[in-house]
């Protein structure tokens, strides 16, 4: 069948088609935020500075230059690493995202990690008792936990096992080279936070998901083959049902990297949504620029995992566009 | 001892029956056909005896395998499944794990089986039995035709050796060449293997062709059983009787076809080509399917066209094209002197022509009733007043034998029979001059097909109809078809009147075909 030579070509394609998008992306990026209105030479000498200081500081930050060769130079620095220069705080952007993200992305995973852990097998014992009280009460612990705050449930974790038992720091970050096991302890109760929401939809799709494949011929056929329900459901259901939960997983990875802000507040944890968050309010366009793009690699990249992914478990998408 | 024996088995769902009071007993070596129509009750009935009856069914009764009655617990009846009843399951593409080797399946059912005191089959001795290439181990269900899927299904089957082997319509949802070589395997090995069978079948001819005894069911009772030879030869129950009829297809003849009187035919079909294009922009893209490759012909006012081909050959497309849902790739359509290249066709021109699908089931919006759905093709008459609307909408379902009162309702409301002669009437509403009928009756039961069959007859003669009938079903094509064209891999190989065309088949496609056809039922 060339299986190989399939599975080089798909690999190819959807390399192509990850570095199609991130151009795209960084051009769509940059026309909108060129065409913001408010000068950030400006704003940064404030109201009272001289036409010709201004001038000089735009030739000084290279905003006279054309549009064009403006993007160009941004997208070549940063094939090299070089995001540009803070204008807010003047340092390099570079440097500002990676810090953030040495806490952004380690509270991700760990968050990832818990709701996997938690949801997955709640989803699969929800659908192995489908219709029965262990259903029932497990689907609405599930429900009750996509309606939760994650900063109400953060404050709560940190009542508990900061402030009460003591157990866990309330807040703040410690560099992980300075001391690892205290930078990991002051992400386990935010990730906790984090992870809830998402452990509780992996839940319910694991569980939809899975009640789905079990009404599936093939089940039928391995119960034929002399499993009883249970045993199909394990050995052939599960891992079809994956499927649709891979995808939700990548979106969910994707939502955790920027949309931890509320939670990194709770914990006061420097992470990439205070961030970004930051760079708005201080109309801080290079930094803003070399975040969002930051985040359009990550999200594209879980896509590309999630699509990887979906090659290894599906045979049928080997070596085909769909 | 009989190896399976049922008494008063009854079967409801809400309490509602869905088999009631049935009993039989299958003797070890016998060939035993149910035979029945879809929602009769015999599914439910072989399901019963490997215990695999949906979670809600309520059941009654007593069912015994080899004297001893069926286990309540749930692992001793997975383990008597895995060990001693082979099950073989109508849709082999559903049937199979989409994510694991056939191998991979095959080999976990011989591991099931669990078989120690002889050396269990090894899986290339099943693969050869079933006859699958070695090469086909590591393959998964996707990469396989539905022939080859459903061999894979019998090698599971198979495993364990079991001594019953249940065949819920193994071969329906197969074309015509590979249902019978599946059907000559399964009698090959249980010949060989001198295994018992319990085969489940709408198709009359494939029970009277493969078993040695049969058991009829309506609606969820056995209505006949007995030796195959003896109930068909002197069916006891009137229903057995309207099968049997069924089965034997009636040449439909009727007037000679009234040709237009300048001899120009109604369509042309004029080197039509049809490519598809997979991969997107790639270079690299695999190369085009030509699905229909340079096909030309012409169907006079009046005439009965069939055109038949194994899945996959090209059939369909054609139609699609012919009635304006694709556009050819090279070559033209001309429609009563108007040349059109596919979704271009004029909408005048496209109310002169309309397509009968396969599946009334799936064919008609089930939110829609049955009014608006079939005054919906008449838009391509521009406005019509009220009254037109309605008039049209009443002549075309009394055509069909139907009653106006009909109208207000929704397509569940009515059996596949019925909503089939809807679909027909749908097909009418614009007063069509050809009318397209995609494998019009298969999706039928074998007894109302008869009755659809004659309908289109009748509506040929008093529309002054043209008919293309697209069918896979021979017997079905032979009783209506006044010439029919025989199509592979997108071109046709052969064509002639029915009765030269099967009497010597000259195209190894269409012997083929011939040779696939279940013998008749003697009378």
């Amino acid at each position: 069948m060339g299986g190989g030579f399939h599975m080089t070509l798909f690999l190819v394609r959807r390399m192509a088609g990850f570095a199609a998008t991130l151009f795209v992306a960084a051009l769509v990026i940059f026309l909108l935020l060129d065409l913001l209105p408010g000068d950030p030479a400006r704003f940064i000498l404030g109201i009272n500075a001289t036409p010709e200081a201004v001038a000089a500081l735009r030739t000084q930050m290279g905003l006279d230059a054309p549009a064009h060769e403006r993007f160009l130079a941004w997208v070549g620095g940063m094939l090299v690493g070089d995001f540009g220069l803070s204008t807010t705080q003047r340092l390099p952007v570079a440097e500002l995202i990676a810090e953030r993200m040495a806490v952004t992305l380690p509270l991700s995973l760990i968050a990832m990690v818990v709701s996997v852990v938690v949801g997955l097998p709640i989803g699969i014992l929800a659908a192995m008792r489908r219709g029965k009280a262990t259903d029932t009460a497990l689907m609405v612990l599930a429900q009750t936990g996509v309606a939760i705050p994650n900063f109400w449930f953060g404050m709560l974790l940190t009542l508990v096992f900061a402030v009460t038992l003591r157990w866990l720091p309330t807040g703040g970050f410690i560099p992980w080279d300075e001391d690892a096991g205290a930078a990991m302890r002051g992400m386990t109760l935010p990730g906790l936070a984090l992870a809830l929401p998402q452990a509780s939809i992996l839940a319910r799709v694991m569980r939809t998901a899975l009640v789905d494949v079990t009404e599936q011929d093939f089940i039928r056929t391995a119960r034929a083959k002399g499993m009883t329900k249970s045993e199909a459901i394990w050995r052939h259901g599960v891992r079809n049902a994956l499927l649709p939960v891979l995808t939700i997983l990548g979106l969910q990875f994707a939502f955790l990297i920027a949309g931890t802000i509320i939670v990194e507040n709770v914990f006061y944890l420097p992470g990439l949504g205070r961030l970004i968050f930051t760079a708005i309010s201080e109309r801080d366009l290079v930094l803003v620029r070399g975040a969002t793009i930051v985040l359009v690699v990550v999200t594209t990249a879980t896509m590309l995992v999630v699509d990887l992914a979906y090659a290894f478990v599906d045979p049928r998408l080997k070596g085909r566009d769909a | 001892m009989a190896l399976v024996e049922i008494d008063h088995l009854t079967i409801g769902f809400d309490g509602r029956k869905a088999v009631s009071h049935l009993s039989l007993r299958i003797e070890r070596g016998d060939r035993f056909g149910i035979i029945g129509e879809s929602g009769s009750g015999k599914s439910l009935t072989a399901l019963s005896i490997a215990g695999l009856l949906p979670d809600a069914a309520q059941v009654s009764g007593h069912i015994a395998f080899d004297g001893t009655p069926l286990p309540d617990s749930e692992q001793a009846m997975a383990r008597l499944r895995g060990k001693r009843i082979g099950m073989v399951f109508q849709e082999p593409m559903t049937a199979l794990n989409p994510l694991m080797t056939i191998g991979e399946q095959i080999e976990e059912a011989i591991n099931l089986a669990g078989i120690t005191e002889v050396m269990p089959l090894a899986l290339p001795d099943l693969l050869d039995e079933v006859g699958l290439a070695a090469g086909h181990v590591g393959r998964f269900p996707h990469q396989l035709s539905g022939g080859q899927r459903q061999r894979a299904m019998i090698a599971m089957a198979l495993a364990s050796q079991p001594e019953l082997m249940i065949a819920d319509e193994p071969t329906s949802a197969l074309d015509a060449i590979t249902q019978r070589t599946v059907l000559d395997l399964i009698t090959d090995i249980c010949k060989r293997r001198h295994m018992t069978l319990l085969f489940i079948s709408h198709d009359i001819r494939a029970v009277a062709a493969l078993c040695d005894r049969v058991g009829v069911m309506r609606a969820g009772e056995l209505v006949e059983q007995g030796d195959t030879g003896d109930v068909f030869r002197a069916p006891q129950a009137d229903y057995t009787r309207k099968l049997l009829a069924a089965s034997q297809m009636q040449r439909r003849d009727r007037p000679a076809a009234a040709t237009q009187a300048d001899g120009a035919p109604l369509l042309r079909i004029e080197n039509v080509s049809r490519v598809y294009r997979h991969g997107g922009l790639w270079p690299w893209r695999d190369a085009p399917v030509r699905a229909v490759d340079g096909v030309s012909l012409d169907i006079a006012a009046g005439e009965c066209v069939a055109l038949v081909g194994p899945s996959g050959c090209g059939k369909t497309t054609l139609a699609r094209m012919i009635v304006g849902l694709d556009d050819v790739s090279a070559g033209q359509l001309v429609f009563d002197g108007a040349a059109y290249r596919g979704r271009n066709l004029p909408p005048l021109l496209r109310a002169g022509l309309s397509l009968v699908f396969q599946d009334p089931f799936s064919s008609f919006d089930p939110r829609m009733t049955i009014g608006d759905s079939l005054g919906e093709p008449l838009h391509l008459l521009g406005r019509l007043s009220r009254a037109e609307h309605e008039a049209r909408l009443a002549e075309a379902i009394e055509a069909v034998g139907l009653s106006v009162a009909m109208l207000e309702r929704y397509p569940h409301e009515f059996s596949g029979g019925q909503r089939q002669r809807l679909a027909i009437a749908r097909a009418l509403v614009t007063r069509p001059r050809l009318v397209v009928l995609d494998e019009p009756v298969s999706a039928l039961d074998v007894s109302v097909r008869g009755d659809v069959l004659d309908l289109l007859s009748r509506l040929q003669v008093e529309h002054g109809l043209t008919y293309l009938i697209i069918s896979h079903d021979l017997d079905m094509v032979a009783a209506m078809a006044d010439r029919v064209l025989v199509m592979e891999k997108g071109q046709i190989v052969e064509e002639g009147a029915p009765q030269r065309l099967f009497a010597e088949p000259q195209h190894d496609l269409t012997k083929a075909l011939m040779a696939a056809r279940l013998p008749e039922i003697a009378a």
